[in-house]
Parts: structure tokens; C-alpha cells; sequence
């Protein structure tokens, strides 16, 4: 059981235990010899000396004295072989003993037998020595040192079984520290995989929004260079219209006012029709000119302080004649004089159209509202169709231009602002519509950095909000240039 | 319609270089009403021709004409050192800002806008010959 550890022991190692079994250790007898001898020497000389002692008495009688010298031979040798007995076989039985252990060095406890087993009769380790002299101390300190050994190659093999089977673990952690780095292994190269897969997956999908980004920037610019086209063509139509526009005009101005004679009430009127039909068209023009010129960005605001009361009123004035042949009463509430910066012929233009536009919808005994209020930084407005709800940047005027009339059906609202856009309502009221109008205010309110929106139920009237900065935008060069109307 | 007598000695010349007969006739009949001596010509050319014979007061210039345009006509004027001092009045129906800054730089000393207005076209060209004799062009 203790050749288990040894898992590969050497050939020689292997031969000892049967040669151990095979030949019990050899016990030199020459201690016991010697021992005789000299007994026996010692016994010769005794006995020749007592002889020579006695020699008078008994050298007549040699007989008796070789008897004698035999006798005393006899009992010397016995006497030898008893004091060899008690002397030397303890030491025989220890040398027996330390060779036995001496042998065992490499596995101990080969008997199998108990330790105090051992030292009894019968046992490999037999020290029955009851000589009460050194050598049974000397015996007592092999069993004890026997014991101690025993003892330290239990705690050896202990430590040595400890050993192993750390020694065993530690290769078991080892191949599992083995397994772990495998599946990290793996783990990291699956991982890797899918990085690299998502990555390509990501770089094909950049590439992808790329190539639409490009798409769209062409998309862009393509619609952007239709739009310039766009507002270049009706710059240049408008342009080539006015042309024939000026002898209309000017022809029937002149004839209306007989700068070179009269005419007949017919007449007269027929230039008054022709009149009224070629600033229509000249408006038309001139709306369709000013929302080409805000698209290709040539629009510029004049800025400048001015009092918008004093706008509102000079516009009051013109507007007062048209409330007044329907019978509609114009009211007005305005805040106290109020400086704000901005273009104030524009803002007028803005006024004039919603004004007009009111008054247009409006029927007789109708009411038409104007309101100033200032609207502090910071306030916030739902907005209404067309426009989203959004907060004001800097301080601010409402305008708010209220109509009795007919309102607008809620599927008409968002569209009014657009381009061309015209109200069934719109159509059958009036023939002097240029679909334009509110498409231009709202781009000359946007212009200033303003927004406008309506609220409006039908048959009920409609009220415009108009928001615009009291400071709007930078100073710049106007294009100085006015339309006649 | 007041004719232009009392300080004015002599009828101002002005020639209107237009090439739409019609609007041609407008400004004519309109000048000649109001009393100025109205020359005319359809084009740059024509009108270059008349300028190597005759000095006008005044210049009235369509900017849209056939073949030579009127911006090309007025840079020659103001180039001729003889011609230096007419002012030139562009008639257009340009109404982009970037029109009238093209016109003021070649050399016009200001812009009609087409359509003209009739009741105060006249008056317009009046102030623009005030003007020219105030800013130091010589009246011939």
C-alpha cells in the first residue's frame, strides 16, 4: 500500500521488498566467537594458574589436574556461551531490527502490522531485550527513534498524499483553466466574427445611406435648380408682360385723363373697365414678380424704425374707402405708440392684403378689427393650421385682423397661404382674386422673421394673427423700388 | 396738364431711345404734351448715330433693346469724353435690385420703372434734368 505512490518505481527499487522477503538480514557472528574464545582463553589461564598455585598438592596427581583443567574448560566454554547469549543476541536482534528499518527506508510499514506488534515476538521488529543494561536503552531509544520515524514518514506521506492530490487538482484546475481559455477563445473569435460582421453590415449600410445622401443632395440640388429656374422664368415673364403693360396702361390713363380731349359716357367708362382689368393684371404680375424675387432669395428688407401705429393708420385710410361702400364698420385698437424696426412698406403691404382680404369676405354691416398688442420674449403660441406651435425669440407685436364674414371651411385653412390656392368661397366672391395675395403676405411675415396663422369657423368669421419681431432683421439696402398698384 | 413754360427758355431736348413703338409713342406723346422737344430712336445704333450730329439734355434709354443692349450704350456714353456730362435715365421693366444696380453702374443717373406712370412720368423727367444741372452737367 505504500508502493502505490511510487507511480513508476525504478528496477532496483522494485527488487528490494522481495529481496527483503526472500533473505532476512544476515546476523554477523563474530561478537559470539570472540566472545567464546576469550572466555575460553580466559577460562585456560585461570585454570593454569590455579594449577601452578596448587602445583604441591597436585603434582602427583596429574590425572586429576588435566581432569580438572577439562572441567573448568567445560564449564568456561559454558559459562562463554551463556554471557555471549545474554550479551550478544540483543544486539543481534537490535542489528536485525535497524538493518529491517534500514532496508524500509523507502516504504515503511511493509509489514502491515501495528507498530507496537512489531517490536513483540513474531513481529519483523522483534527487540525483546531485557538486559537492564545499555544495550536495553539502547533498544528502548530504537523503538522510540523506530516510532518517531514511523511517525515522520506518516506525516511525510501525508504531506506527500496532500502533495499529489494538490498536485492533482492543480493539473485538474489547470486543464480546466485549459478549457476556459478555450471557450474564451472561442467566445472572443464568435464575438470577433460578429463585430466583424456587424461592421460590415455597418459599413454597408453607411455606404448604402451614403450613395441616398448623395442621391438626395443631387435630389436637391436638381430641385433647387428647378426652383431658380422656376423663379428666373416668371422673373422674365413678368418681366416681358410689364413690357405691353406700359402702353395698356399708360394709354388708358391718358385717355382717362382727357389729356387730349374728351369722351362720351361710354367711352369713358370703357377706359375705366380697361383700366380696373389692367392694374388687376399688373397686380397679378407684380405678386407673382415679389414671391419670385422672396424665392430666389432677392427679396431684402429696408430696415428702419418706424411708428407701426402711423403704419397701421395710413393703411386705415386707403382701406376706409372700400369698409365704407360695404357699409362695414373698421375698428381699431391699438397699444401705445409703438417704435419698432423694421421695412414699413412692407408691413404695410402685409396690413393692406389681410385688410382687404377681410373686408373682401366680409358682408354689408359686417365688422373688421384691427388689434396691436406686445407680446413679451418668451410667450408661447399654439399656432393654428399651417403653423406649429412655437415660443417668440424676442419681444414681439400681435396683430390680429378680425373679419365677420364668412369664414373658411376648415379643408380650405391650410391651404390659403399657398400659391395660386384659391377658396371656392374665394372664386365665386370675387373676380379680383390673384390667388397670391396671402402666399406673399406670409413669405413678407417670414421675411421680417415673423409668423402668421388664422383661426377661423365658417359663418363665423376668421381672425389672422400676425407675430413680428420689433426688431427684425439686419439693415440692409432695400431695392428701392416701388409698383404702382 | 401744364405745359413747361415760364423760367424755361427753351424746351429741354430729350431723346427716347425705345424700341416698342407703341411705348415709344406713350413717352413721346406724354413729353411733348408737358412741352420738351422729343427726338427719337429705335435702337443703340441709331442712336449712337444721332449723338455723333446732336447733343440732347437728356437721355431717356430702354435697357432692353435689340442687338446692342442699353447697358452697352450707356458705358459708351459715359467712355465718349464729349458725351461725359449727359445724363442718362434707364426705362425698364426690370424690377429686380440687381437691374437697378446694374444700371446705376453703367453710368445712368437713375431708373424709370415700366409701367410708367403717366400722371407723374413727365414731372419725373423734369426732376432728373434739375437734378443733372444742380450736380454740375453742363445744359449744352
Amino acid at each position: 500500500m505504500t508502493n502505490q505512490n511510487s507511480a513508476q518505481p525504478k528496477p532496483e527499487e522494485r527488487r528490494r521488498p522481495g529481496a527483503d522477503q526472500s533473505e532476512p538480514p544476515q546476523i554477523k557472528t563474530g561478537l559470539t566467537r570472540k566472545f567464546t574464545v576469550g572466555i575460553t582463553l580466559l577460562v585456560l589461564m585461570m585454570s593454569l594458574v590455579f594449577c601452578s598455585f596448587f602445583y604441591r598438592e597436585v603434582r602427583h596427581s596429574l590425572g586429576t589436574v588435566i581432569g580438572l583443567v577439562l572441567v573448568f574448560l567445560f564449564a568456561g566454554s559454558l559459562l562463554a556461551l551463556y554471557l555471549s547469549r545474554i550479551i550478544v543476541v540483543p544486539i543481534q536482534r537490535l542489528v536485525r531490527a535497524v538493518k529491517t528499518v534500514a532496508r524500509e527506508h523507502e516504504s515503511w510499514d511493509k509489514s502491515g502490522l501495528p507498530p507496537d506488534r512489531r517490536f513483540r515476538r513474531g513481529g519483523d521488529l522483534d527487540l525483546r531485550v531485557q538486559t537492564n543494561d545499555e544495550i536495553e536503552q539502547l533498544a528502548d531509544e530504537f523503538r522510540v527513534m523506530v516510532k518517531q520515524l514511523e511517525n515522520s514518514c506518516q506525516s511525510l506521506e501525508t504531506i506527500i498524499k496532500d502533495k499529489s492530490s494538490i498536485a492533482q487538482e492543480k493539473s485538474k484546475l489547470a486543464e480546466d483553466l485549459k478549457e476556459l481559455n478555450w471557450q474564451k477563445e472561442n467566445v472572443i473569435k464568435e464575438r470577433t466574427r460578429e463585430v466583424v460582421e456587424k461592421n460590415l453590415r455597418l459599413y454597408e449600410t453607411s455606404e448604402e445611406l451614403q450613395f441616398q445622401k448623395e442621391g438626395l443632395i443631387g435630389m436637391n440640388e436638381q430641385l433647387e435648380k428647378t426652383s431658380r429656374m422656376k423663379s428666373e422664368f416668371l422673373a422674365s415673364m413678368s418681366h416681358e408682360l410689364r413690357t405691353p403693360m406700359n402702353s395698356v396702361l399708360g394709354f388708358a390713363e391718358v385717355l382717362k385723363d382727357k389729356m387730349f380731349g374728351d369722351l362720351n359716357e361710354r367711352q369713358e367708362k370703357y377706359i375705366s373697365n380697361i383700366l380696373a382689368s389692367g392694374r388687376h393684371l399688373l397686380q397679378l404680375i407684380n405678386n407673382i414678380l415679389d414671391i419670385s424675387k422672396v424665392e430666389a432669395g432677392k427679396m431684402k428688407l429696408l430696415v428702419e424704425p418706424y411708428s407701426i401705429n402711423r403704419v397701421i393708420d395710413e393703411v386705415q385710410s386707403v382701406i376706409k374707402t372700400l369698409a365704407y361702400k360695404k357699409n362695414i364698420e373698421l375698428k381699431s385698437q391699438l397699444c401705445p405708440n409703438v417704435i419698432i424696426h423694421g421695412d414699413a412698406a412692407k408691413v404695410k403691404q402685409i396690413l393692406y392684403n389681410l385688410l382687404s382680404n377681410a373686408i373682401k369676405f366680409t358682408d354689408e354691416k359686417g365688422e373688421v378689427a384691427i388689434t396691436l398688442g406686445e407680446i413679451p420674449k418668451g410667450h408661447a403660441f399654439d399656432g393654428g393650421p399651417g403653423t406649429e406651435a412655437f415660443v417668440v425669440s424676442e419681444e414681439s407685436l400681435l396683430l390680429q385682423v378680425r373679419d365677420t364674414g364668412i369664414g373658411i371651411k376648415p379643408e380650405d385653412q391650410t391651404r390659403i397661404f399657398e400659391e395660386f390656392e384659391q377658396t371656392e368661397q374665394t372664386r365665386r366672391r370675387s373676380q379680383e382674386g390673384t390667388g397670391l395675395g396671402l402666399a406673399l403676405t406670409r413669405k413678407l411675415v417670414h421675411l421680417h422673421g415673423g409668423q402668421i396663422w388664422i383661426r377661423s369657423a365658417e359663418g363665423q368669421g376668421t381672425t389672422v394673427f400676425v407675430v413680428l419681431p420689433e426688431k427684425a432683421g439686419k439693415p440692409e439696402e432695400d431695392d428701392q423700388e416701388e409698383h404702382q398698384i | 396738364m401744364k405745359r413747361a413754360d415760364g423760367p424755361e427758355k427753351r424746351a429741354a431736348r430729350i431723346l427716347v431711345v425705345e424700341d416698342n413703338p407703341m411705348n415709344m409713342e406713350l413717352v413721346r406723346d406724354l413729353l411733348q404734351a408737358y412741352g420738351y422737344q422729343v427726338e427719337e430712336a429705335i435702337d443703340a445704333e441709331k442712336c449712337w448715330q444721332r449723338l455723333k450730329t446732336e447733343t440732347p439734355d437728356l437721355i431717356l434709354l430702354d435697357l432692353q433693346l435689340p442687338k446692342v443692349g442699353g447697358y452697352v450704350l450707356a458705358r459708351a456714353i459715359r467712355r465718349n469724353k464729349r458725351l461725359q456730362a449727359l445724363p442718362v435715365v434707364a426705362m425698364t421693366a426690370y424690377v429686380m435690385p440687381d437691374d437697378q444696380e446694374k444700371a446705376k453702374h453703367a453710368g445712368c443717373i437713375g431708373v424709370i420703372t415700366k409701367p410708367i406712370n403717366t400722371r407723374t412720368f413727365p414731372r419725373e423727367v423734369e426732376g432728373y434734368l434739375k437734378q443733372s444741372r444742380h450736380t454740375g452737367f453742363p445744359v449744352k
